[in-house]
């Protein structure tokens, strides 16, 4: 039987998690209190939310979820959570997102030294590019894999071309626009000589879903579609864990990841 | 079978490989009621005599005796790049009506002028065959998209190219093909001539429509260029203050891919075009902003069919030349783009250890 956990959000956090309409969405398993001592807590990644973090913990948290982190130092904080067992989610943008994990193993069967995966993300004007990198960032690592090093061709106002090597030795050109012209969205695709993954992503507010296409010399197949935001498919992940009693390793990830974004 | 007709234009073809099997004639397949082919050269008599006799046409193994023919009076030029610029200015002195040239029209920037300078004084109209600068779907786009000349910041160009054959056999049954051979990409020496060779032969089609958005297109800085798996190019370009993506890759998949966009931070412009060789109809050009998306097209005809159905308005008077000068202009940021990104290739490419050698394609 599902085990319901209680949830605890700031303003913040739901504004920029969807959090309410995340818990109104899985009634079961989750439900939103306003006692100091949730088993979920919810926190915004502005700056200084690894203190926050250590304060929940410390106040009883379960688990945790990071919105959209900001870099920091989370050497601290990954080890308290790992000695009590406490898991601590990121949410960013796009990792989550169910088709990302859908289209991994195809991915999978492509990346090798050879190959050259093509990242896109449209954000809105006046986005912040580091976060938006970020974000980038960790829906390469759930999707394909983990980039070992970045160099950036471009970066300005209207958003930054650069070319990075994941840890399997494929090459990568990451792209962000900005733009308020067309929808916020992210796109990965791989093309070998005669075969090619493509997942494309709509913003994490809403819950239409990303797309897989696999190709090959048979045609094209289209995944099922999944429809579901990433916010939800995280909660439901840290659910999965705080039930488990089960750390993570996504303050790891995230701070290797941290280390490419931040502006050298 | 077509029969020469005084009521139509007589088309003289230089050059009967696949562009002119897959391409042109089929083309003017469509719009009997204004062309007919009149005479085909090639070097070999074979080719040549096979490909005039799918059309009714006579045939040569010397441009000169083409040039001579009073019944041709539209020559399109469809040899090898090294012989455009001699080939189309022969065609202005033999005083043809008006001249198609496949892309590139000339190798160098001098070649351009000099051929400039020959349809300026002769008066014949020459036009490139960079198809997609007819295209009706990139024409709606420009009549529709307003300020986005001005406004847009960022300018992405993608090709996903299956090989030619894919497409030639569907518009035609080619008899000759070149011959592609094997190339290591992690070569230096390789990878540049494989981008140059990219960026000459494929990419340049619409280098044009880059060059529309880049008004400082003489401000070009090179910011990055790879060769992918198996052959192609991918550059990261800042022209004047425009961040510039032009990437093409050669795949033995059957996907085609070939798209064109402008954005700026209000609007944006986003071109589908069909593939080559085929009569797939028009691109399809959708413009957003301000969260509408307008569409144009696709429509029933290609822009080599519009290209055609242009040179026959030139040729009767109906249109207005094209201004030589910005044919000069494409010309010389396409070499310039080529040369700079094969420069940066061949500087940045380490020797490695050779893997399976691939082939390069262009289009």
């Amino acid at each position: 039987m599902t085990q319901q956990l209680t949830v605890t959000s700031s303003p913040e956090a739901d504004a920029k998690g969807d959090v309410h309409q995340v818990v109104a969405s899985l009634p079961v398993s989750l439900h939103l209190s306003d006692a100091e001592a949730s088993a979920l807590v919810a926190i915004a990644g502005t700056p200084g939310w690894t203190e926050s973090a250590l304060g929940a913990i410390a106040s009883g948290a379960r688990g945790l979820m990071i919105i959209e982190p900001c870099a920091a130092d989370v050497a601290s904080l990954k080890k308290r959570a790992d000695t009590l067992g406490v898991p601590v989610v990121i949410d960013t943008e796009w990792a989550h997102n169910p088709a990302v994990a859908a289209a991994a193993p195809h991915f999978a069967s492509l990346d090798d030294e050879n190959s050259l995966l093509e990242a896109r993300v449209n954000a809105r004007v006046g986005a912040d590019l580091e976060q938006v990198l970020l974000a980038q960032l960790a829906l390469i690592r759930a999707a394909v894999g983990p980039v070992a090093s970045l160099t950036y061709a471009r970066r300005n106002r209207h958003g930054y071309d650069a070319l990075a090597t994941l840890v399997s030795g494929a090459r990568a050109s990451l792209a962000a626009i900005l733009t308020d012209a067309i929808p916020g969205s992210a796109a990965l695709r791989m093309i070998k000589p005669k075969t090619a993954v493509t997942l494309t992503l709509p913003g994490a507010g809403t819950a239409a879903p990303g797309k897989v296409t696999v190709s090959g010399p048979e045609g094209a197949t289209l995944l099922p579609t999944l429809w579901e935001t990433s916010h939800r498919a995280a909660w439901r992940r840290l659910h999965t864990l705080a039930d488990a009693g089960q750390a993570c390793e996504d303050l790891a990830a995230f701070a290797d990841d941290a280390a490419l974004a931040v502006e050298r | 079978m077509e029969n020469s007709s005084t009521s139509t234009l007589g088309v003289g073809i230089l050059g009967a490989g696949p562009v002119t099997q897959a391409i042109h004639l089929p083309t003017l397949s469509r719009i009997r009621d204004v062309f007919h082919v009149a005479k085909v050269m090639d070097v070999d008599p074979k080719i040549a005599e096979s490909v005039a006799g799918r059309v009714g046409a006579g045939w040569t193994t010397s441009m000169d005796e083409l040039l001579a023919d009073e019944s041709v009076q539209i020559v399109v030029v469809c040899s090898p790049h090294q012989f455009h610029a001699e080939q189309v200015i022969a065609a202005c002195r033999a005083g043809k009506q008006a001249i198609l040239c496949e892309k590139p029209f000339a190798m160098s920037q001098a070649e351009a002028e000099q051929i400039a300078a020959v349809s300026q004084e002769t008066g014949v109209p020459i036009i490139v065959g960079a198809m997609h600068t007819f295209d009706p779907g990139w024409l709606a786009a420009k009549e529709h998209w307003g300020d986005l000349v001005q406004t847009a910041h960022t300018i992405r160009y993608s090709i996903v190219l299956p090989p030619n054959p894919r497409f030639e056999d569907f518009a035609t049954e080619v008899i000759t093909r070149p011959e592609s051979q094997p190339r290591d990409r992690r070569d230096p020496e390789v990878a540049a001539g494989m981008v140059r060779g990219g960026i000459m032969g494929l990419a340049i089609h619409d280098l044009p429509l880059v060059r529309a958005f880049c008004p400082d297109f003489t401000d070009l800085h090179v910011l990055s260029c790879e060769v992918p798996d198996p052959s192609g190019y991918l550059l990261n370009l800042r022209i004047g203050d425009r961040n510039v993506q032009v990437f093409g890759i050669n795949t033995q998949s059957w996907e085609p891919e070939w798209i064109f966009e402008a954005i700026g931070d209000d609007a944006a412009l986003r071109i589908d075009f069909t593939p080559s060789y085929v009569q797939a109809g028009s691109a399809t050009a959708t413009i957003s902003r301000g969260g509408k998306s307008e569409v144009y097209g696709p429509y029933p005809f290609n822009g080599y069919e519009a290209e055609w159905r242009f040179l026959a308005d030139l040729a009767k008077g109906k249109a207005q030349p094209l201004d030589v000068t910005e044919l000069i202009h494409d010309l010389t940021f396409a070499l310039e783009v080529a040369d700079t990104a094969s420069a940066a290739v061949r500087a940045t490419t380490a020797p490695k250890a050779t893997t399976a050698p691939q082939k390069e394609a262009s289009v």
